[in-house]
């Protein structure tokens, strides 16, 4: 067919044209246009009619088109609610209307879900952690925050009082409500964002979206410390104050804000500022379109805004000053004078560059504001000569002292001291949030939070334990016939069991489920490759390496067998196989599966998984001794993470702290210790989260003081990091073992033997019951030894060398290699010659030091070892 | 598994060919979606099919998408659900014959709720008219019925400005009520 353009065009502008016209004047506006064209005008006319009909699909469309919705998460359930509605799109994600899926009472909530990128920054524990502030802030005008929590997918998701309303601006506008009502609005504004600064909680978001008002004409402030939330890691250490990473919405953010300083309240107070403008003008201080951040960040920390008594004067795009004048029920010049002098005064005061120069609350805005509108002097002044000449001295870059930081100080303060607090409580916090966070997933427990117990309370965790006990009994009977359900639950439970560290029930929970899914789904599915994941997950936490093997090997093989399956994820099982493989010294197997995780991960592009790659890929090069490609691979890894997650992250520190280890050992001293140091301040900085991570550091650094002699630094860093150690993993784990060893050799060097012998001897036992490499048990053996000869114990350590010796030479089981380390197997040899020749056993001593000459011909030998073993057999000839 | 993400870029670097592997994409996805709630299946907990639409649309709104990003993903997006909604219409159509009425549940989309199946199939008919006449409104119909957009949205996607495209619509709309014998036959 081909188009007539031109008549469609003619078309299409008669169509408008008579559209607009009232009824009457249509017949002889087409007369006029077509003329003798009957066709055309039939076209315009069937269009005419088309235009106008009432009830059909398309109408039914456009009244049921309130949001745009191709939304598959609505009808989902995320806990115990069930999403209904789609209620809105914002910055940070979006927001539903849902309704208790569980239909034990009706109650109605908002959730937001919290956009997929901004997810990464976020942890449930540090949710959790801040929870209880924002729960507790409870204000008419304040939605209420009930709870929240992370999708299967790991986005977080904030269960949140549902209120139906309007923006504050739309609001005025939609009601021509008079200045007046909207300042008396505004105070009341105010009012509710003072309530929550007088509780720690900065919004760090207020805008008019989250401002909304109800059919009552009552304000409702949305979304209070969610930003902080969502952008912020928790700030425990007041030495190193955090910033808000990202700006959300730069309209209404602060120059301050913008240039990334850390969060206060005076961010808030230039936010209501920015609406305050608003809210008399019809428009924003300065105009968005068009402009780059960095203009905009330019034009926000330097340009002043027009006063609102000559802006309201200048139209806009889109409307006249009169337009704007008569939605607040007045006409320009009026209004113009209702706004000029205090109402100036204030607005400006509130959008001071100055965090210092504005007003110190909201309350005394609000107050100003007031008092305005009471006809009373204001407080907010205009600029005076002494301001504007220290301006242009700090435009000068000259320090200027400024007396408010004193009280500034005193916030801080307050602010640290509390966090104090509550970083002393994070550890019983910490079992209570997992165990709030079980009955989110849980989704039919009923009670909102487990009774509150003091932190101190010692029989906290029993309580926990005869809930998940009494919770899985409850799950097998009533779900005894569904199998799916049953399994998803006691899955579940068994998992919030591993993390309130009931091992045991988590064993027989995670077990039960496991069972459930062979059977129900069969041995090869991907239902029942996750429980086996769950299983290795679990033993692999505790330590017991083969059983987590032997689970992970079976989740991939079976994930191999669903490689098409876009559930499958052979990287992530590849992975989690290869560490545990690593972990028991099968170096070369690791190797290979990092490998084939590695090299699909950065197919699909890399990011965070190919750094978690890298990171583990080197750590089996670090076993190897391959240390160039390990710094390499390191490198990668640290500048990745430290791009996407920034540098104070678990993450970024752990592969920090790997790479001080490599060049610690590639002998680059001066900068291992630099790099460690920083990972151990960005573990600090953590606080409970960077525990695990700190006592690894601390390990590592005590052992390069240890080189360096400095004993008493190295007793303080092992002392904390073996507290945290037992604490936090159990007495049977490889780095407690580690940690033994180094505290050993520590005790041996300040001559406390009682102590040494201790260690050495916990170590060894740790090291066999966990079936620790062939290498570290050997080195264990070997230093073990020599402790016990140079305590003149002789005939015990003889033993230990020869076992020590065993394992270096390979053979003890089929196929056992050599260990393949001359140097060190030389030194099991004259260790153990010295031995025999101080219990005479001369011709035996000579065997074992003439064996060590050999080995020690290796080059990686020391000249001094050579000499020491020459002169050693030279001694016994004679 | 299919990288989502690039073969997007792809497509909107002129692609034609990661175009063509988008729509087909996310028309398996849909397909599958609907396959699963026609079955009844009940809903595996641990294995839920991603929302991949959703999940795509949330990657890209934000960080460095630019609106060329959003028009070709919900073009993309509109046509495969153009394609889901309208095959299912069309084979519901023939089973109502045979008297089995399976109903496709595609919550919150709203042109799933309000045209009938007959609509649907003459609305796409109508539509394929319209795209060789006028394509622009032919677009802007297919992303607000079936990329659920807005016309906030469509002229910020479509850089154009909101009474422009109520302008567009209004005229499609009348267009495509005669064609699928509304109004106005005398």
């Amino acid at each position: 067919m081909r188009v007539d353009t031109e008549r469609w065009r003619r078309l299409e502008q008669l169509f408008h044209r008579a559209a607009d016209l009232p009824d009457v004047d249509r017949a002889k506006f087409l007369d006029a246009e077509c003329g003798d064209d009957a066709t055309l005008r039939a076209e315009v006319e069937r269009l005419l009619a088309n235009d106008r009909v009432a009830d059909d699909a398309f109408s039914r469309f456009e009244a049921a088109k309130r949001e745009p919705a191709v939304d598959p998460l609505l009808g989902r359930t995320l806990g115990v609610w069930a999403l209904k509605e789609r209620l809105g799109e914002g910055g940070m994600g979006v927001v539903y209307r849902a309704e208790r899926a569980d239909g034990l009472f009706a109650q109605e909530v908002a959730i937001k879900l919290v956009r997929a990128e901004r997810a990464s920054d976020w942890s449930l524990r540090r949710f959790e952690f801040e929870r209880r502030t924002l729960a507790a802030l409870q204000h008419p005008s304040i939605a209420r925050l009930y709870d929240g929590g992370t999708t299967e997918d790991g986005r977080p998701y904030f269960v949140m009082e549902l209120v139906r309303g309007e923006p504050i601006g739309r609001w005025c506008e939609a009601r021509r409500l008079t200045l007046e009502r909207r300042l008396e609005l505004f105070v009341r504004v105010c009012r509710a964002v003072q309530f929550a600064h007088q509780n720690l909680v900065v919004h760090c978001d207020l805008k008019p979206a989250n401002v909304l008002i109800d059919a009552g004409g009552e304000p409702h402030l949305l979304d209070f410390g969610i930003a902080r939330l969502v952008e912020e890691e928790p700030e425990l250490d007041l030495a190193a104050p955090r910033t808000l990473t990202r700006v959300l919405t730069p309209e209404y953010a602060s120059p301050e804000q913008l240039a990334g300083k850390p969060p206060t309240t005076s961010i808030d107070v230039y936010a209501l500022g920015v609406m305050l403008y608003e809210l008399v003008t019809g428009r924003r201080p300065f105009a968005t379109e068009s402009r780059s951040p960095a203009e905009w960040e330019r034009l926000v920390r330097e340009a002043d805004p027009e006063k609102p008594s000559t802006r309201v004067l200048r139209p806009d795009a889109t409307r006249e000053p009169e337009a704007i004048a008569a939605a607040l029920a007045s006409t320009p010049s009026s209004l113009r004078r209702a706004l000029r002098g205090d109402l100036d005064r204030i607005v400006l005061m509130a959008l001071r560059k100055e965090p210092e120069r504005r007003y110190a609350s909201a309350q005394e805005l609000a107050d100003d504001v007031e008092r305005q509108l009471r006809g009373e002097a204001v407080r907010a002044r205009g600029d005076s000569f002494g301001y504007l000449a220290s301006k242009f001295v700090r435009r000068h870059r000259v320090a200027v002292f400024a007396g408010v930081v004193v009280l500034a100080a005193l916030v801080v303060g307050y602010v640290s001291a509390r966090r104090a607090e509550r970083r002393a409580a994070a550890e019983a916090e910490h079992a209570r949030a997992e165990a709030d966070s079980f009955q989110n997933v849980a989704g039919f427990l009923m009670d909102a939070f487990l009774p509150t117990q003091p932190a101190e309370d010692p029989a906290w965790q029993s309580r926990a334990r005869e809930r998940v006990l009494a919770h899985a009994g409850r799950v097998r009977r009533q779900f005894a016939d569904d199998d799916h359900e049953r399994a998803n639950l006691l899955d579940t439970l068994g998992r919030v069991a591993q993390r309130l560290e009931l091992v045991d029930d988590a064993r027989t929970l995670i077990g039960e489920a496991a069972a459930i899914r062979e059977h129900a789904f069969g041995a090869d599915s991907l239902e029942y490759a996750i429980s086996l994941r769950h299983t290795g997950e679990l033993e692999f936490q505790l330590g017991a390496f083969p059983a987590a093997i032997d689970a992970l090997t079976r989740a991939l093989e079976i994930h191999r067998a669903h490689a098409e399956d876009r559930h499958a994820s052979v990287d992530v099982i590849a992975n989690d196989l290869a560490s545990c493989l690593r972990n028991v010294g099968r170096a070369a197997e690791a190797e290979a599966l990092h490998r084939e995780a590695l090299a699909l991960r950065r197919a699909r592009g890399g990011g965070l998984p190919l750094a978690e790659s890298l990171n583990n890929l080197a750590g089996v090069h670090i076993d190897r001794g391959e240390l160039a490609l390990a710094t390499e691979e390191l490198r990668e890894a640290l500048s990745i993470r430290e791009t996407i997650l920034g540098e104070a992250e678990l993450l970024t520190a752990q592969t920090r702290s790997n790479l001080a280890t490599v060049l610690w050992r590639a002998g680059e001293r001066d900068e291992a210790e630099r790099e460690m140091r920083s990972a151990e301040s960005a573990y600090r900085q953590l606080g409970f989260d960077g525990e695990d991570g700190l006592s690894v550091v601390l390990s590592n650094l005590s052992a390069m003081q240890l080189t360096r002699r400095d004993y008493a630094a190295a007793a303080a860093s092992l002392d904390e990091a073996s507290a945290l150690q037992s604490r936090r993993f159990g007495a049977d784990h490889p780095l407690v073992a580690s940690t033994l060893v180094q505290l050993a050799v520590l005790h041996h060097a300040q001559r406390r033997d009682d102590r040494a012998r201790e260690c050495w001897t916990e170590a060894l036992r740790i090291r066999r019951a966990i079936s620790a490499p062939r290498r570290e048990l050997a080195e264990t053996l070997y230093g073990f030894g020599v402790f016990l000869s140079d305590v003149e114990e002789c005939d015990r350590a003889l033993p230990l060398f020869e076992e020590a010796l065993g394992l270096h030479r390979g053979g003890a089981a089929p196929g056992e290699e050599p260990l393949g380390d001359a140097v060190a197997c030389g030194r099991v040899e004259y260790a153990l010659g010295l031995c025999l020749e101080r219990l005479e056993r001369l011709d035996e001593a000579r065997t074992h030091l003439e064996r060590a000459a050999e080995l020690f011909a290796d080059p990686a030998a020391s000249a001094e070892e050579r000499e020491r073993v020459a002169t050693r057999l030279a001694g016994l000839v004679r | 598994m299919v990288d989502f993400t690039s073969t997007l870029r792809s497509a909107q670097a002129g692609d034609a060919d990661a175009a063509r592997r988008l729509a087909a994409l996310l028309y398996d996805e849909l397909r599958e979606l609907a396959r699963r709630e026609m079955a009844a299946e009940r809903r595996d907990h641990t294995l839920q099919p991603t929302a991949l639409v959703h999940e795509a649309y949330l990657r890209l709104v934000d960080g460095d998408a630019t609106f060329a990003d959003r028009e070709s993903f919900f073009a993309a997006a509109a046509n495969a659900i153009r394609r889901v909604l309208v095959d299912h219409a069309r084979k519901r159509g023939r089973e109502k014959r045979g008297g089995g009425h399976v109903r496709v549940p595609l919550e919150g989309l709203d042109v799933a709720e309000t045209f009938e199946d007959h609509e649907l199939v003459a609305l796409d008919d109508a539509l394929g008219e319209l795209a060789r006449v006028d394509p622009t409104k032919a677009r802007i119909v297919e992303l607000r019925f079936f990329a659920g957009m807005s016309v906030e949205e469509l002229a910020k996607t479509l850089k154009t400005s909101e009474s422009t495209l109520q302008r567009e619509w209004r005229m499609a709309r009348a267009w495509l009520r005669e064609r699928m014998g509304g109004a106005g036959g005398h």
